[in-house]
Parts: structure tokens; sequence; C-alpha cells
């Protein structure tokens, strides 16, 4: 693919490896001069309120039998029983 | 009254998209086909009114152009509530559509349920750690569903109508298509599973896996480790958050501890066993069946007696 500049690219996390910084480095970085912008400094609006709404964020509900198996010839019976092999 | 559109470049998804819409109380389904007329004389069979665009400059590669005939013919029908399928480019549509239209979206979808007025949806959050219930506010909403979290509507009449778009010059150019070498399963498609993780001994021992999941009907699919540290199996095969989300009939998890990471891709599937030497391995807890016994004697045993 090729694309027209300006362009925005998306990449996969494996494109390559990420150099990473050692402790020393982390915390010399803390000490170079910072500058903190405004959003109406740089002309950014964020809407007015969120589109999206979340009711609920939850561990999920795992209803697993949980049947602990002896054996693999019972293991296989009880996956006959089900009907996931032999089909 | 919401109006219903969908689309997917997937006949497949496409009509379950249908049946996601009218799962929420959509009387009638409007149903986008770009250059396809095959998809939409399949969808009009599911009772979708189908919107035909036929137009060589919108390459289905190109998301934007994709993005922009559908906004469209949104705009067109009036379309407030809008379905994808939440694959790679169905997510990246949803995103620029919804940025198109000024709407709310919401993708990685795996459930949708109306309330009131109100689609909820449900999706992973926190890496998958906690399902998250949410709903777009915003009157225009687009809607990114998994795959295979619907099934297939029933027949229906619907119709089929020729569609216009204007589509700008794409600012992306296909250089070249090459298909891609090697592994070309998809596990994602398999009714059943064996999946390994790094209880595996060695790589010789993957034959006799191979041979498992060939009895079973299935396919053999890996933890992250497995492929990408070990190169055991190709990456194609891996099942987790940053591999497949996998729903199949049957998984067969052998010598894997059942981290968040591992166990939100294959969590949905209807029958799980877990075989660990270890009696307390996490993944014991999220299965319906559990042998605690060496992975490789199971695979011998089940091998010999299926």
């Amino acid at each position: 693919m090729e694309v027209t500049l300006p362009a925005v690219v998306t990449v996969l996390s494996d494109i390559n490896e990420a150099r990473i910084p050692s402790v020393t480095q982390i915390l010399k970085a803390g000490k170079k001069p910072k500058e903190v912008l405004e959003l109406d400094e740089v002309g950014v609006k964020i809407p007015p309120a969120a589109s999206v709404v979340t009711v609920s964020n939850l561990a999920p509900e795992t209803e697993r039998k949980r049947i602990v198996v002896k054996s693999v010839a019972e293991l296989i019976q009880s996956l006959t029983t089900e009907g996931v092999i032999g089909r | 009254m919401a109006t219903f559109m969908i689309y997917s470049s997937k006949e497949k998804q496409a009509l379950e998209l249908i049946t996601a819409a009218k799962s929420v109380g959509a009387a009638a389904v409007k149903a986008v086909c770009i250059n396809d007329e095959a998809q939409a004389n399949a969808l009009a069979a599911a009772g979708a009114e189908v919107l035909l665009i036929n137009n060589d400059a919108i390459s289905l590669a190109d998301v934007a152009a994709v993005a922009s005939a559908l906004g469209q013919v949104a705009a067109q029908l009036g379309a407030d509530t809008i379905l994808l399928s939440s694959d790679r480019r169905g997510k990246e549509a949803a995103g620029r559509l919804a940025a198109i239209l000024d709407a709310g979206c919401l993708t990685d979808i795996s459930a949708i349920k109306a309330n009131g007025d109100k689609i909820e949806c449900q999706r992973n959050a926190l890496g998958g750690a906690t399902v998250a219930t949410q709903y777009i506010a915003s009157d225009k909403k687009i809607i990114a569903i998994r795959p295979k979290t619907f099934d297939a509507p029933g027949a229906g009449s619907g119709s089929v109508n020729a569609m216009t778009v204007d589509v700008k010059a794409s600012a992306v150019k296909l250089i070249e298509t090459k298909t891609r070498g090697g592994d070309s399963v998809d596990i994602e498609a398999a009714e059943a599973l064996v999946v390994v993780g790094q209880g595996l001994n060695s790589k010789d021992d993957l034959p006799a896996v191979e041979a498992l999941a060939k009895k079973l009907g299935g396919e053999v699919a890996c933890s992250k480790p497995v492929a990408t540290d070990k190169k055991w199996l190709s990456e194609e095969r891996i099942v987790g958050l940053s591999g497949k989300k996998c729903k199949p009939e049957l998984a067969i998890i052998l010598g894997i501890s059942g981290q968040v990471q591992f166990t939100v891709g294959i969590r949905d599937a209807k029958v799980i066993v877990a075989v660990n030497s270890d009696e307390n391995a996490t993944i014991n807890g999220m299965a319906d069946y559990i042998l605690t016994a060496d992975m490789h004697d199971v695979i011998k045993e089940m091998n010999s007696s299926l």
C-alpha cells in the first residue's frame, strides 16, 4: 500500500523491538524542561458530553461445571455424553 | 423508531448483523453491499432491504472509501443505528464512520440487548479481566459486533436496489496483493480446538497433538509463548488477547496455567476441558472438566482410545 501525506499509520505491537530506557535515563528524562499547554491554546475542543455511558464493568461470570474427572476414560465418557466428540 | 443499517464485506457476518438488528427490535433492516451482487442477493433472501453500490473506485482495502460510501448511504436513508462487523476493517470503518456522522461508537461487542430506547452492549474491558456493559447516548450510534455473536437469520423477502455514491480519489493506493505464505489455518472457524501451552515438553510432541486434533475434527492452537518465543507453531494459531478469540464447541486445553491474556480468547467455548499437572491451576476455575495429569500421557491415551 502507498499513501499520500499527511497520513496516520497505525502499527502492530510486534513491528519492532522497542528500546527500553534504563532507570537512569528515565530519571534524567524527568528533569528535561516541559511546556504545559491548555486545550484552548492548541485549539482542541473536547465534546461536551461523552457519547458512551458505562452501565457496569464487572468480572465475567463463569458458569462452568468444574467437574473433576479422574481418568481419560472418564473424560471421554463425559465428552461423548455432551455430544462434543464422536460427531 | 430507530432506522437500522448494516454492513460487512463478508456475507456470513452481514447475515449475522441482520439477526443482531432484529434482536434489538429492528422492524426493517437496511443492508449495504459494495461491489458484491452475490452478497446483495443473499441478504435480500434473508429479508433485508439491500442497497447495492457498484463503484469500481471503492476498493475494500481502502476503508476510508468504504466509510465515506456508508456515510453517504446512512445520510440518504436517515439511518441512525449502524451495525458493522468487528473484524479489523470493520473496526476501522466504525471509527471513520463515527467521525463522519458525529456518532457515538462501540466496537468489539459480544452481546447486545434493547433496554427501553437504549441498546446495551457488552464488551471486554481491562484486557479481558472484566466485561463492561455500555450504551451509546448520542442519537447516532455505530456498533461493531464480533463475528459469530449471532446466528444467520431465517429466510425472508427483501429487496435489492441500486444506489450511487460519490467517492473522492483515494489517498491510499494498493500496490500489490500477495497471498500469505505458510500457515493459513483458521482456528476461529474450528469446531474443536486442542490448545497447547508451555506445558508442552518439546516440538517433537506436536505430531501427537495434531493427531488428537484431527481425531476430534478440529485444529491445534496454542498460547502466545509457544508461537512467539518457542516458534513451535505459527502465530495464526495463537489464542488470547493478542491472538484469536475462538468459540469452538470443544476446547481441550493442555498445559496452560490460565492467565487472563489467554483465557479471554477461549472462554466463549461451549465445553472447556483443562488438563494440567497442577491441580490448583487457574485454568481449572473456568473449565467444565478438569483432569489433573501430565498432558503428554493424556494425549497418548486419548489418541489410542478415540
